[in-house]
């Protein structure tokens, strides 16, 4: 890279409010440096203690999205179990915002689709309610054979969202339709 | 009946259990990549626990900061187990400690009480000021 990409890289980083930003292989150890480094950041922001524990929380549920759910093309850059993705932070004006991309197998973008329209729509109220009722669901595991967690990481995220979360889907022409980048985005 | 101690990590809690005065302590933030591996072997000793013998009393302190959503099924094992030994004739009480200012973890209490229907729990919520 020459110094006039990170030129306009920082500059981009910049006007976008940008205060933190991780692009590369997430495992598990990887998960303990990221995590450690935004607690130092937003201590170092002082950011106030229910917003920063929200930020916390939505940044693990996305990592862990990644780690958990992530594709990866197998093309050697991120050596499994690790997978290839991006995390960052910023602040605009009143409100901070954590946005997340990463592969995912292009047969589940309908599924994950599905998901986060159905959420878009709902309220706090119902989001809150859909939580207390998945909470309780021991059916989980039996029944959805992709999740591996609880199925209630992205209500976690949509809890805790002050606007409804945004999502994208692009195809991911280098693996010929295999994978989608999937972009999604909170703010608090 | 083996007792327990974990020392607190950056990603799982503090957690002592004390078979003899039938004493649990939970302190700490919890997101471990597989919440699975952690509580299982505490979930299995206590549930070992009282299947050996009912104790007439039972008192937990749990005082988590953070708990992601994975480790949140394993909160409600927890619960589970605990429910069931109340339900057996075991005096639990439950202190379920949180920042009076995080309405997050208070509410991840009521959820899992709301989750175990009919319960035998004494559950009370202790706000403090971080």
């Amino acid at each position: 890279m020459n110094l006039r990409s990170f030129e306009q890289f920082q500059e981009g980083a910049a006007h976008a409010g940008v205060i933190y930003y991780y692009a590369g292989c997430f495992d598990g150890d990887m998960m303990n440096v990221l995590s450690r480094a935004l607690k130092d950041k937003l201590e170092y922001e002082n950011v106030s203690g229910p917003v920063k524990r929200k930020l916390f929380s939505s940044f693990v549920e996305m990592a862990q999205n990644i780690l958990h759910y992530g594709g990866a093309p197998g093309n050697g850059t991120c050596p499994e179990p690790g997978k290839p993705g991006a995390i960052g932070m910023g602040q605009a004006e009143q409100s901070y915002w954590i946005a997340c991309g990463n592969l995912v197998p292009s047969e589940q973008v309908e599924r994950i689709h599905g998901k986060l329209t159905a959420l878009k729509s709902m309220s706090l109220a119902e989001i809150k309610a859909a939580y207390r009722q998945q909470l309780a669901n021991d059916e989980h595991e039996a029944t959805d054979a992709i999740s591996k967690g609880a199925g209630l990481g992205l209500l976690t995220i949509a809890r805790d969202s002050t606007q409804p979360i945004e999502f994208e889907f692009v195809p991911h022409t280098q693996s010929a339709g295999r994978f989608s980048y999937f972009y999604l985005k909170t703010v608090i | 009946m083996q007792a327990i101690k974990t020392v607190r990590t950056d990603s799982t809690p503090e957690v002592i259990f004390n078979p003899v005065h039938n004493t649990l302590f939970i302190a700490g933030e919890c997101y471990p990549e597989n919440p699975n591996l952690f509580f299982q072997p505490i979930i299995g000793t206590m549930q070992a626990h009282f299947d050996n013998k009912v104790s007439a009393k039972f008192y937990a302190r749990i005082r988590l900061s953070y708990v992601n959503s994975a480790s949140t099924k394993s909160m409600r094992q927890l619960f589970m187990v605990l429910n069931e030994a109340a339900h057996a004739g075991c005096a639990v009480d439950i202190d379920w400690e949180f920042d009076e200012e995080d309405d997050a973890i208070q509410d991840l209490g009521e959820d899992l009480m709301h989750g175990l229907g009919v319960t035998w729990l004494n559950f009370n919520e202790a706000p403090f000021v971080a």
